[in-house]
């Protein structure tokens, strides 16, 4: 294929991705190609009868454009495709069947044995645990007494304020 | 491929940073977006200084550009946006929300005006391209004629020209290539390339 016959389809969309870059870089470099680009745009603006209008803006544009930072945008994120999006689902909606599968099995199974399926009101009161509420009667002597002799309590080897955590919460 | 995706590709180029991309796209749109401003600014010198201004806005406003609508819908906007802030500065009057944002600003069709601005020459010039193009058509092979019919006005894909014209598409490419080349090559002498100067 012949370079300008590369810019016709270039025109058109139907270049190869592989030549694609090359091409648009020889083509805008100016010159004859870049005139090409130009002319055959020009004859499908005046095939597709649209008014004529005189204007010629590239020597203008590239020049401003060569003192323009050159703009790198983020690339945009690759889009799930559908087959995708439907096997992500299916994996999902699978393991959810799954675990709800599991789930009534265990349930059936325990019923099945007919001792599990029971529920014992005694029992769950009697395992769950008791809050006792702690009274605890402070003995005032007793913390004295406590305090006095608190340098002899194993605690005393600790180091630092620990051996006198006792004593402020028992004040 | 359509249009719009035609433009995505280039546009995509220079969002990674490859200017030449984008002054192809300024080559393809600037009599289109000029068209549009002649609309609004009388003096073809100011339409052609607000053209190269929103060009130059367009190219710092790729990277927000996403593609959501086609890439001469974006630039029209922004066109139109500049034309209107220039006659605001220049303290004229600048058209109305209902004048802009109207759907047939877009593909503007109003010759008469255009004959207004443009030079005599220019205007003899506009003339004298359009006359040969449609004699160099009727004067084109069948096959050739057809096949750049359907890619230029009625806007075919190659693949889809190929099964209506039952050929291989490398034909079709080569039939649209031979056309322009054709009437190209006639259009030389007025477009001021040199007999010796190859396209």
């Amino acid at each position: 294929m012949v370079e300008r016959e590369r810019i016709s389809a270039l025109m058109d969309g139907e270049l190869d991705d592989a030549e694609l870059g090359a091409q648009v870089k020889r083509t805008a470099d100016g010159g004859e190609l870049a005139r090409c680009w130009d002319a055959y745009h020009l004859i499908g603006e005046s095939l597709r009868r649209e008014p004529g209008f005189h204007l010629d803006l590239t020597a203008g544009i590239s020049g401003a454009l060569a003192s323009e930072p050159t703009v790198l945008a983020p690339g945009r994120a690759p889009v799930a495709q559908p087959t995708q999006r439907v096997r992500t689902f299916a994996l999902s909606m699978a393991a959810t069947i799954a675990g709800i599968g599991v789930v009534v099995w265990m349930v059936v199974g325990q019923r099945s044995d007919g001792s599990g399926g029971r529920i014992d009101m005694a029992q769950s009161v009697a395992m769950s645990p008791r809050a006792e509420v702690a009274t605890q009667a402070v003995d005032a002597d007793v913390n004295d007494y406590m305090m006095a002799h608190q340098e002899y309590s194993p605690t005393a080897a600790m180091h630092g304020v620990a051996s006198y955590v006792r004593t402020v919460s028992a004040r | 491929m359509s249009e719009r995706e035609i433009d995505q590709q280039l546009v995509e180029r220079a969002q990674r940073g490859d200017k030449k991309a984008f002054e192809l796209l300024v080559v393809k749109y600037q009599r289109k977006l000029g068209r549009l401003l002649s609309r609004f600014i009388r003096d073809a010198a100011e339409v052609e200084d607000v053209a190269q201004e929103a060009f130059i806005k367009a190219y710092r406003a790729l990277p927000s550009f996403r593609g959501e609508s086609a890439f001469y819908t974006w630039l029209y906007r922004i066109g139109i946006n500049t034309a209107k802030n220039y006659l605001v500065a220049m303290g004229r009057r600048a058209p109305t929300t209902t004048e802009f944002d109207s759907e047939e600003a877009e593909t503007f069709e109003d010759a008469d005006q255009l004959r207004d601005m443009n030079t005599p020459e220019a205007e003899l010039m506009t003339k004298q391209i359009a006359n040969t193009v449609n004699e160099t058509m009727l004067e084109l092979p069948e096959e050739l004629r057809m096949a750049i019919t359907l890619r230029e006005i009625e806007g075919l894909s190659y693949e889809d020209i190929a099964t209506i014209m039952n050929c291989p598409i490398g034909t079709v490419r080569s039939r649209i290539f031979r056309a322009r080349e054709t009437i190209a090559e006639r259009l030389r002498p007025l477009l001021g390339t040199s007999k010796d100067k190859r396209w």
